[in-house]
């Protein structure tokens, strides 16, 4: 049974049971402003950091994409497929889809901008170090959550065999967080979620504060858009089935 | 002014010397007692590296969105049909 969350206005004729789907609305542009802005404020209006210069900088990009990735989009998948294996409700199926999907859209910046960066910083692009390695692994996990939904026909065992794979990954989530504490590598510790003050000066402290509201706003406005297509892809499919 | 590496304290002071030379920012790091003298002149220039992070994350997200799009476009093309 497909439950789409919403129902916008509908055309007339045959298409009058489609819901119809902007994919710019309101919350979209001002999600995007708000990142641009963000940008124009840590590009321009941000001191650069003494010892790395610019390249600093891609911290505002980094570290909100590694809290929307794995902090919020992945245990949001591993949490929507366990309670789909409980209740067996479609809309937690297609929340799991929606928040793997952007899983990898932010962890693979995440894995692109900190190579960029650790060149000027540890003077390579990468290292095999436990937290660098475990997030490609976790990236690599969803990735293949979407390979195996595209590969079950049927939407029932799609589901129930993606949610099982899809719990699995919450398992990772904490050791990636704890590895910089349990393993001595070159990845940096927190800067400001630790027992002493930030390490940050106000005027990097507040771009980084402001980044991560942007960003995670962008998260959360993607999410909704992607969550409704998959809505409407479902009532299309189900349509012609008929 | 104070910058974070690696979570130890630095702390940034300029000294201009009295014969007019540009002002070195001298880094020290408070926690261990050793300072760092950062190059004369400034920061190493690493902008093209910030280019470059942005323009991928940038590059990202609006591939997203296109694909996004082109899947909206698709769904009510096959109602259409």
């Amino acid at each position: 049974m497909t439950t789409p969350l919403s129902q916008p206005s509908t055309t007339a004729g045959s298409e009058s049971r489609v819901p119809r789907l902007p994919l710019f609305d309101v919350p979209v542009l001002l999600a995007f402003v708000a990142v641009l802005l963000v940008c124009v404020r840590a590009i321009w209006f941000t001191p650069e950091d003494a010892m790395l210069g610019a390249a600093q900088k891609i911290f505002y990009l980094h570290v909100p994409a590694a809290i929307a990735g794995l902090y919020v989009a992945c245990p949001l998948m591993a949490i929507a497929s366990a309670g789909y294996l409980w209740i067996k409700d479609e809309r937690l199926d297609r929340l799991a889809e929606s928040s793997a999907e952007l899983a990898l859209l932010f962890m693979g910046i995440v894995l692109v901008t900190g190579p960029i960066w650790a060149r000027t910083s540890w003077g390579t692009w990468w290292v095999w170090e436990a937290r660098l390695t475990a997030t490609v692994f976790l990236w690599l996990l969803v990735l293949g959550y979407l390979v195996l939904r595209g590969a079950v026909e049927t939407a029932e065992s799609r589901a129930r065999l993606s949610a099982v794979m899809g719990t699995l990954s919450l398992i990772l989530v904490p050791f990636i967080h704890l590895t910089v504490r349990l393993f001595r590598g070159m990845h940096p510790g927190p800067v400001v979620l630790k027992p002493e003050a930030p390490s940050l000066p106000p005027e990097m402290l507040s771009t980084f504060l402001y980044s991560i509201g942007a960003f995670l706003f962008f998260f959360i406005v993607l999410l909704r858009q992607r969550y409704r297509w998959a809505g409407v892809r479902n009532a299309v499919n189900a349509m012609e089935e008929q | 002014m104070r910058y974070s590496r690696d979570g130890a304290e630095l702390l940034v002071t300029s000294v201009s010397a009295a014969s007019k030379s540009p002002s070195i920012p001298i880094v020290q790091d408070s926690s261990s007692g050793a300072a760092y003298v950062a190059r004369p002149g400034g920061p190493p220039d690493t902008a093209s590296y910030m280019w470059a992070g942005y323009a991928v994350a940038l590059a990202f997200y609006l591939g997203w969105i296109l694909l996004m799009a082109r899947r909206i476009g698709r769904l009510y093309r096959s109602r259409e049909l």
